[in-house]
């Protein structure tokens, strides 16, 4: 959840969460035309406002974009490993008895483009993780009629999710402390305890939750008051230049 | 009868699995008395408070507040509970919206007032408790004894006729508490009626009016807290202590010492001793 740390902390914090989410999903739209050097424009441009606008440190986003990088790793391989048809010309190529098995220009090209285009659009969605605390994102959704259960459940999830990090850590704690997790066999135990009573202290927290809301006039309808940002036409313009300049980049490099 | 604002007559409750937890309680708390409730653990603080607000229903007796009985149907229940707010003992369980700004505005919401209303009385209420600048924090980032001021914000916002506050000082810093009973007494003094609960027994000396000692889902005793705290027997019987302050007291009246009102407060117990030193 170190993420989350930052999307409160961070220099874009009191910027309009609006302005934050256009960013991120036209610059995901440009992003999918099929251009690897875009893409790779992209995750720069994405890397520099997230270090030199957010102060996001830049170890931390490398770090970051390394998580999905083996899973994209996987994906790129069997994409460009095929089989491929008797006659063709293939970069490598490995013969087994039936069929052919081995690496075209095509397919290299194809899961070049995969991979970087995979790694554009993480990059402009831990642009968006990174800036924009969650309930910031909500109310941008909740403005733009999104229906309202929905919300809320999104709302309930995240504040619950930590609610039950926080009671596994403890129960954790309190019980590595007694020497639960000496050994194989008392892990085992404990770790079956520590399910078990999350569970149930969980039904007792949604219970007195509720119980707690009902006291302040709680009738069906989470009604809060979303803080309000201004809107800021210059961060507008530069994000129009962004992506317009983007555009012209694809054009310019077609092909 | 008619300056009481809430009061219970002979209410038994008892939670599933039939632990009883009121057991036949009848009180009257007049308007505008400081009132404190105290008891050992499982005495029934909390489950009394709750029954306040309509949000726990006998299981027979009554409940009235301003002479009117607790009707257990939701208009009713919402009006009361515009009235009547409660600040649970355990914050984690009343907070739940993702920034403390979100989560102080939800009572002032459902009470439906305009939104630059809302926001005015939110900041009012971080400002009572001191946490304004954690405004647009989430609420899992803070500490414990944040949240606890949190919640009392959550409550103070909703600027109702009765306060009450289960063990509001728990957890607290020593600054806060006494910041936090400092907005008590001005809400008391704007006429509004404050009800806590607490183990503290120097607090309840200090703070309260009116005091009622609750054991095993029955009230004990009650009194003003010069009375009750002189009472050894009850002290004993309930877990409780009696406050330093009259321990000393007593010692010094003992040695020949004349009080002209028993101190509450160092400052008063101060007053008291310079009253003396000029006297003579
Ligand atoms: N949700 C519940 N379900 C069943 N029994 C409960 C529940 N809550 C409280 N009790 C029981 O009811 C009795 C009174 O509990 P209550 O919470 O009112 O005590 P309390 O005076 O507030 O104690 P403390 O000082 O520890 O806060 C206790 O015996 C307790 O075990
Ligand atoms: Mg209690």
């Amino acid at each position: 959840m170190l993420i989350d740390n930052y999307a409160y902390l961070n220099k874009l914090k009191d910027v309009h969460p609006a302005e934050k989410l256009l960013f991120a999903l036209a610059t995901m739209a440009v992003g999918f035309i099929p251009n690897a050097l875009l893409n790779l424009a992209i995750v720069l441009m994405m890397g520099t406002v997230l270090v030199f606008k957010a102060g996001i440190p830049a170890r931390i986003f490398l770090k970051m974009l390394l998580i999905p990088f083996s899973f994209i790793i996987i994906g790129m391989l069997t994409m460009m490993v095929n089989v491929i048809p008797a006659g063709s010309n293939a970069l490598i190529k490995l013969s087994l008895p039936d069929f052919n098995v081995g690496i075209t220009l095509e397919s290299m090209k194809m899961s070049g483009l995969l991979f970087s285009r995979s790694m554009a659009m993480v990059s402009c969605l831990y642009f968006l993780a990174f800036t924009t605390p969650v309930m910031d994102i909500v109310a941008v959704l909740r403005s733009m009629k999104v229906p309202v259960l929905l919300l809320e459940l999104m709302e309930l999830i995240y504040r619950f999710l930590f609610v039950l990090m926080e009671t596994s850590e403890k129960i954790y704690i309190s019980q590595a402390s007694r020497l639960g997790y000496i050994n194989a066999k008392t892990s085992v135990h404990s770790l079956g305890r520590l399910a078990s009573s999350l569970l149930v202290k969980s039904w007792r927290d949604s219970e007195s939750l509720y119980i707690s809301l009902e006291a302040r006039g709680y009738d069906g309808e989470l009604r809060v008051l979303t803080r309000s940002f201004p809107i800021s036409q210059r961060n507008i313009f530069f994000i129009v230049l962004a992506e317009f300049l983007l555009l012209i980049l694809a054009w310019l490099f077609r092909g | 009868m008619s300056d009481c604002i809430l009061e219970m007559r002979d209410v038994f409750f008892e939670y599933s699995g039939g632990i009883r937890a009121l057991d036949g309680i009848s009180m009257a708390i007049e308007k505008g008395k400081k009132i404190a409730v105290l008891g050992p653990n499982g005495s029934g603080k909390s489950t009394l408070f709750l029954h306040f607000n309509g949000i726990l229903k006998p299981k027979s007796g009554k409940v009235f507040y301003r002479g009117r009985e607790i009707r257990y149907f939701r208009s009713f229940l919402m009006d009361l509970r515009k009235n009547v707010g409660v600040v649970f003992q355990d914050p984690d369980t009343q907070l739940f919206a993702g920034s403390v700004f979100q989560e102080v505005s939800f009572g002032p919401m459902n009470l439906g007032l305009p939104a630059a209303e809302v926001e005015k009385r939110v900041k009012e209420a971080l400002k009572a408790t001191g946490i304004e600048e954690l405004m647009h924090r989430p609420t899992h980032f803070l500490s414990f004894g944040q949240k606890k001021r949190v919640s009392i914000s959550d409550v103070l916002a909703m600027n109702p006729e009765v306060l009450i506050l289960d063990e509001p000082a728990a957890y607290l810093d020593p600054g806060h508490e006494q910041k936090l009973l400092e907005i008590l007494d001005e809400l008391c003094r704007k006429g509004k009626q404050v009800i806590l609960s607490t183990h503290d027994v120097e607090l309840a000396y200090a703070w309260a009016d009116y005091v009622y000692i609750m054991k095993a889902g029955k009230i004990a005793a009650e009194g003003i807290p010069a009375e009750i705290f002189q009472n050894d027997k009850l002290l004993a019987d309930t877990d409780l202590r009696k406050p330093l302050l009259l321990e000393i007291c007593d010692i010094l009246k003992q040695k020949g010492f004349f009080f002209n009102k028993m101190p509450r407060s160092i400052p008063e117990f101060k007053d008291e001793l310079l009253f003396r030193a000029t006297d003579e």
